[in-house]
């Protein structure tokens, strides 16, 4: 319908219109432009990684009865040969003195047998039994003396009480955890590697990690490699790999926690350029496109370019500008091939 | 037949007519329905597809493409366009201008069908496609809704109310509320603990899905009764979803919602539109008003019950009027029947001091009485007082007045040489009756082309043809009929018979002129001839308007960023506009839509579809005389500010705003081949150093970032594409989990990662994906190898199913677009189109050659009828021939009248040139007329020739005399300046034509020599 009001308009005036002519004039238009820099572009990768300790070790009596001391405060660290728990004793320091008491009889008794034995009067086979019971009340003394000793348990190396399982009083089986210990000289980040990125960088040890527990996200530690995985997880597909930490810090978390850990490959390290990804616009065959300006001419022409990855704001580019070239990076949309531009330069 | 003999016989039936004119116009003009334009029905239907997830050209090739051959098969169908993009299809139908309005309804039943129909083959994925037909309807009562100390929740809730409060006022048809900043519940979730917890995404799916939907319960059969048992359904609150329990796959433990996600409501990341006003977010409520009423009276109406609504709520809302039609139309409607009065008052004042009070009461009184005559059967036949109707009013008022100005002249002259009042009546009536029905005739069809043209145009312009042929038929019928009764009353009988008239100053200087010109015939008719070729060869030195500016002081600016920029862009870079705007003098309010237009406020507002990369300053000024300057200014100012995208200055006009002027459309197959013909044209446009505005429809190419899927690593680890698709959501810009009813909106719930890094797409790469075969999270690394980079097509236009790309352009600010398009348009067509191409010119060029097409019919008939009744009037040959000689003479007074006033020839001047044609036409036959009478009743022909013209002085100038004043005060009225300074300049010159140029033709084609003495 507007078409056609206009129409009739027109046909009044098509015919008796006359020319007026307007001088051409081509201003430069003034634009951005941004100068391409080489910049150092590294590929990295994160990982969500679990922390655990070096060594966790349960403690366990080898002995039953009621435990009457415990020196086990969850989380507190104890030094090697500190006397964690102990049960009660008295059952096997009796146990010792009866044991004692057999075998001094034994002693006793292989003596007299013995000097009998030298006379002839005592045969051969009551000796040996003698002799025989010497040495099993000997090693029943020891026994009992091992059991005693076992009422007591020590901290085998420095480390962190982990977990503690039972009360003091109460009744303690043999074999029953007591207490989880964790050496915590060294705190390990375990994580799953992707099958490519593993196969991708096998061999390379030239890599930056850095890890971060969630929930302290500006705390980053360095880490260093420890060992991983040679055959992967069947289902995932994936590579366990553990980093380590230094014990210095491990009093800020705890095994367990989970982290993130940041891997950056360093051999991988090459220049890129950059370019803003504003300055970029559609090209053919689903390329893309730069506007580069032309010192000499002062112009613009358009070079296709290749995009290698995103990095924020910023383009890597694989081809297609070299370094120090000028691209127009606002309003690309209104360039065309060979428009005459002149640089905007900031007033400050 | 001696109409004026009977109406003085028979007076009180004359009477009867004029008083049921005048009681009935006087209630006629308070009932009759008033619009702004006609009510025009927009003949399409926008057809919307979604097809998330789909590149532009999958679009295209799977949806767009099944929809359009549905429609093809539509025999109604006139045109297709279409629009692929990214996950979206539109297809925009427009039937055949030739069907009625009234048979539409019925056409989109037909095309909702045959969508249904083919609905079963629409890929996977698309939805149902959404038919809009309402898409002409006009929101002329257009309100802002700004809170800024409310949440969106309580102006969404306000909003709600004063729709449901407005829906209830007699009128209203519909009420449009947009803007509702939507929102959605947010759930942040840290995908390593959800990993370690091994919970998924399907699983919350289920536990929300299976928690917050409405349940059904049972029903008891007790003692005869039914008891209802209903299950109690949640609360729909968020502290609800907070509170739900997962159970951990493989263990016996629970966990609660809020412990591995974070809720809250927030607004959606990517809104459909924004609306502001003045600053402030702003919900937008566009009222339509039930068709064919007075739109006056419903805004007031409505304004009523806003007021009252308001006072329900609290303080500190504040509802402003972006747009009021019932105002302007109150403004204009009230603007003309002023400037109506006063030309009424103006023609018989004028009529009182050339001919005396007498023939003023006698003249006036007809008039009025054909303009109540007017209104009441304007009434009765449903036609509106619109901007159309209330022109044709004016231009039939210089017609109007013509009749009665000669039958009252000529009863005059007759009663003051002692004629009786039945005698002169009965004489002047006779001897004009048929030249003057004749004539009017000829007036009315004038414009029957324009009127009886069965397309678009036909339908907006019918009401200025009927209101034409309605005015003037009645000013002939009470012409013959009440103007010599009213003369009766009040002209009296002359005493003397005066032989020799003492001739005025002017009637001598007349003669002189007369008689010199048909001594030197062969010179004036040189001289006029001259002169009108001179008026030719300076049209073009008149500016070109098409539809003149508005009155009404709203400017608009459009915003168009690259195509691939996000909504939050375009939001951000219109805010820091906004500023600039409001600081800037002059400025009474800002309205600014974001991301698609506002409503169609006017008829002739066409909304741009929506898209994320445009916006839409709608700028109030304080004053209309300054619109052309700030809209200068702040164009300038935004351009300077924010130089990576466009800004396009808009004045709003009276009539429909059009696309670009220059449009080259090539059409074909490859994208590739067609955006490099479209560049090869753009570079052809700009070289060529004066056409600006060049773009093309395709715009920019985006950027799609596709990350590889590998199926085998995918395979061994049990991912699906879906569980890939959840994950690349979820780490971007969220994957919805579930849905919320919270009373008539609905939430949906979205999941997101809780760390947000700056650097999403390093986040993407380092995610988890959810293995759902193997229950357990997968590195997305392991299943993803590299991202590919590509740039894609964003916009596939269509037009009758093949793809096109229009370049547009406008011309140069100094000069016509004609000659724009004349420089380029040889060098465009020289480009060499491969096989299967093709070029089709678009804009201005293509609108002429439609409107040829549609006028040819119409305007020759038009033509043939007036030239048929010229010559039936005289039944003669060489008459006619001089009338249609004069006419294309007329062109002279409007060149001039314009050049002086520095007006343009817009739409409205071009009908007031058509009035001209009517009157031009009436005086020259009335003239002949009188000519061939004189010299049938015995008088020698060059005395014919130079009594007849010098008795025809008198109501020749006099009509042309009033008619000038009368059409005067319209000067000031900007829509009907341009009109009315045609018809004062065109008829002062067309009335110096009729009374030299007529004789002196008549002189040489009947070759009748006069003497100088």
């Amino acid at each position: 319908m507007n078409r056609i009001l206009i129409g009739v308009l027109l046909l009044c005036l098509q015919a008796c219109s006359e020319q007026v002519k307007q001088e051409k004039t081509q201003e430069p238009i003034v634009v951005q432009l941004f100068e391409t820099k080489r910049v150092d572009v590294s590929s990295e990768y994160e990982f969500p990684a679990t922390v655990s300790a070096v060594k966790s070790v349960d403690l366990k009596f080898e002995v039953s009865g009621r435990l009457i001391f415990e020196n086990l405060v969850e989380g507190s660290p104890v030094a090697k040969g500190d006397v964690l728990a102990r049960i009660d004793s008295a059952p096997f320091e009796r146990q010792v003195s009866e044991a004692k008491i057999r075998y001094e009889d034994a002693v006793r008794n292989l003596a007299r047998i013995e000097e009998v034995f030298k006379k002839n009067v005592a045969s051969q086979s009551t000796f040996d039994d003698a002799k025989s019971q010497y040495a099993i009340t000997e090693l029943a003394l020891a026994n009992a003396k091992q059991d005693l000793s076992y009422t007591t348990i020590k901290a085998p190396f420095d480390a962190v009480v982990g977990a503690r399982l039972i009360e003091n009083n109460s009744y303690i089986s043999a074999g029953d955890t007591i207490a989880n210990l964790q050496d915590r000289s060294k705190l390990y980040f375990t994580f799953d590697v992707p099958e490519r990125v593993m196969t991708a960088n096998a061999g390379n040890r030239n890599i930056k990690a850095t890890a971060h527990i969630i929930g302290q996200e500006d705390n980053i530690f360095d880490i260093t490699y420890v060992e991983h995985e040679t055959s992967p997880n069947p289902i995932t597909q994936t590579y366990g790999v553990t980093f380590a930490l230094d014990g210095k810090v491990s009093n800020l978390f705890y095994p367990g926690s989970r982290a993130s850990v940041k891997i950056e490959n360093m051999s991988e390290q090459h220049s890129a350029i950059l370019i803003p990804i504003k300055s970029l616009m559609g090209d053919k065959n689903k390329g893309f496109k730069v506007w580069k300006f032309n010192p000499e001419m002062n112009n613009v022409q358009a070079a296709p370019v290749e995009i290698a990855s995103l990095q924020g704001e910023f383009a890597v580019v694989s081809s297609g500008v070299n370094v120090g070239d000028k691209i127009v990076s606002a309003a690309v949309n209104q360039m065309s091939k060979g428009l005459k531009v002149k640089e905007y330069k900031a007033e400050y | 037949m001696d109409i004026a003999r009977y109406s003085l016989s028979k007076p009180i039936n004359i009477w009867l007519i004029a008083l049921c004119f005048i009681v009935g116009g006087v209630i006629a003009m308070g009932k009759i329905g008033r619009l702004e334009d006609p009510a025009f029905t927009i003949k399409q239907a926008v057809i919307f597809t979604y097809y998330p997830g789909a590149s532009a050209e999958k679009v295209e090739r799977e949806v767009t493409e099944q929809v359009e051959i549905a429609l093809q098969q539509m025999w109604q169908l006139d045109k297709l366009e279409s629009v692929s993009k990214p996950g979206f299809s539109r297809v925009t139908m427009e039937v055949k201008p030739t069907i009625d309005g009234p048979l539409l309804p019925q056409i989109w039943d037909e095309l909702r069908k045959r969508l249904r129909d083919i609905q079963g083959s629409l890929p996977l994925g698309a939805s149902a496609p959404v038919v809009i037909d309402d898409f002409g309807d006009v929101y002329g009562i257009y309100y802002s809704l700004t809170a800024p100390d409310f949440t969106a929740y309580q102006m969404r809730e306000f909003s709600r109310q004063i729709r449901r409060e407005l829906l209830a006022v007699d009128g209203v048809a519909k009420v449009q509320v947009e803007g509702i900043i939507e929102e959605q519940i947010v759930a942040e979730i840290d995908s390593y603990q959800i990993a370690g917890l091994g919970l998924s995404f399907p699983e919350i799916k289920q536990v929300l899905a299976s928690n917050l939907k409405p349940f059904v319960g049972g029903r008891l059969y007790i003692d005869d009764k039914q008891i209802r048992i209903p299950v109690e359904s949640s609360t729909n609150r968020v502290e609800e979803i907070e509170n739900l329990s997962i159970v951990l796959p493989g263990k016996n433990a629970s966990i609660k919602i809020k412990d591995i996600a974070k809720l809250s409501v927030q607004p959606v990341d990517i809104p459909s539109g924004l609306k502001r006003y003045n600053g402030h977010p702003a919900i937008t409520l566009g009222v339509s008003a039930q068709n064919d009423i007075n739109i006056v009276e419903v805004g007031e109406k409505i304004e009523a019950k806003l007021a009252q609504v308001l006072k329900q709520l609290p303080a500190g809302i504040n509802v402003a009027s972006i747009y009021d039609q019932a105002k302007v139309v109150e403004k204009s409607v009230d603007g003309f029947i002023l400037n109506l009065e006063l030309s009424v008052a103006v023609v018989t004042i004028a009529l009182c001091i050339f001919m005396g009070w007498r023939s003023g009461i006698v003249v006036g009184g007809t008039l009025l009485i054909t303009v109540l005559g007017t209104v009441l059967i304007m009434w009765l036949y449903d036609l509106q007082l619109q901007r159309i109707s209330l022109g044709a009013m004016v231009i039939a008022m210089g017609m109007l007045v013509d009749n009665a100005i000669v039958v009252a002249e000529g009863m005059m002259l007759r009663m003051e040489k002692g004629k009786s009042a039945f005698e002169s009546a009965s004489f002047i009536v006779k001897r004009t009756q048929w030249p003057l029905l004749g004539a009017t005739i000829i007036g009315i069809a004038a414009f029957s082309g324009i009127g009886l043209s069965d397309d678009a145009t036909g339908e907006f312009l019918f009401s200025l043809y009927a209101v034409v042929l309605i005015s003037l038929m009645l000013s002939w019928v009470l012409a013959v009929s009440l103007t010599p009764l009213l003369g009766r009353y009040f002209y009296k009988v002359g005493q003397v018979t005066q032989e020799q008239e003492s001739h005025s100053f002017l009637h001598r200087g007349y003669l002189v002129v007369l008689k010199a010109a048909l001594h030197w015939r062969g010179l004036t008719l040189v001289t006029l001839i001259a002169i009108t070729i001179t008026a030719y060869a300076s049209f073009g030195l008149i500016k070109q308007g098409f539809f003149p500016p508005s009155n009404t002081p709203v400017f608009f600016v459009h915003y168009w960023g690259a195509q691939d920029s996000d909504i939050r862009a375009t939001e951000k870079y219109m805010k820091a506009g906004e500023k600039l705007i409001i600081e800037t003098q002059g400025i009474e309010s800002l309205s600014t839509f974001i991301g698609e237009s506002s409503a169609r406020f006017t008829l002739v507002f066409a909304p741009e579809m929506p898209n994320e990369s445009y916006g839409l300053y709608l700028i109030r000024a304080e004053n209309a005389a300054e619109v052309p300057r700030l809209a200068k200014e702040i164009s300038d100012k935004l351009r300077k500010n924010n130089p990576n995208v466009e800004y396009f200055a808009e004045v709003m006009q009276f009539g429909p705003g059009a696309g670009a002027k220059i449009q080259a459309r090539f059409s074909g197959h490859d994208p590739e081949i067609l955006r490099s013909l479209s560049e090869q044209t753009k570079t052809i446009f700009r070289q060529d150093g004066l056409i600006r505005d060049i773009r093309d429809d395709w715009r920019e190419k985006g950027i799609v970032l596709i990350p590889e899927f590998d199926d085998i690593a995918a395979g061994v680890a049990g991912v699906s594409r879906s569980d890939f698709s959840d994950a690349v959501k979820f780490y971007t810009d969220g994957l919805t989990i579930g849905q919320l009813q919270d009373g008539d909106y609905l939430y949906p719930i979205v999941a997101k990662n809780q760390k947000q890094s700056e650097n999403k797409l390093f986040g993407l790469e380092n995610s988890l994906v959810w293995s759902s075969s193997q229950r357990t999270y997968i590195p997305f690394k392991q299943v993803s190898g590299n991202i590919t980079y590509q740039s894609e097509e964003l916009l596939i236009n269509r037009r009758d199913r093949v793809r096109t790309i229009s370049v547009k352009a406008e011309a140069g600010y100094q000069e016509t677009t004609g000659e724009a398009f004349a420089r380029i348009k040889p060098l465009v067509e020289a480009i060499q189109l491969p096989d299967g191409y093709q070029l089709e010119w678009g804009g201005e060029y293509e609108s002429s050659r439609d409107a040829q097409a549609a006028l040819g019919q119409g305007l020759p008939l038009g033509f043939l009828v007036m030239f048929i009744v010229s010559v039936l009037l005289f039944g003669r040959a060489r008459q006619p021939l001089i009338i249609w000689l004069i006419v294309p003479m007329a062109v002279v007074g409007v060149v001039a009248g314009l050049l002086i006033a520095d007006m343009p020839f817009g739409f409205m001047s071009l009908l007031g040139f058509l009035s001209l044609f009517g009157m031009l036409i009436k005086n020259a036959i009335v003239l002949l007329e009188e000519i061939d009478l004189q010299i049938d009743e015995g008088k020698e022909k060059a005395v014919a020739i130079v009594e007849a013209s010098l008795s025809r002085l008198r109501p020749v100038s006099l009509a042309a005399i009033t008619t000038i004043l009368g059409v005067m005060p319209l000067v000031f009225d900007p829509f009907f300046a341009d009109m009315s300074v045609t018809i004062m300049g065109g008829l002062a010159f067309a009335t110096i034509l009729t009374m030299i140029a007529v004789p002196v033709l008549y002189s040489i084609f009947y070759k009748i020599d006069v003497n100088r003495n």
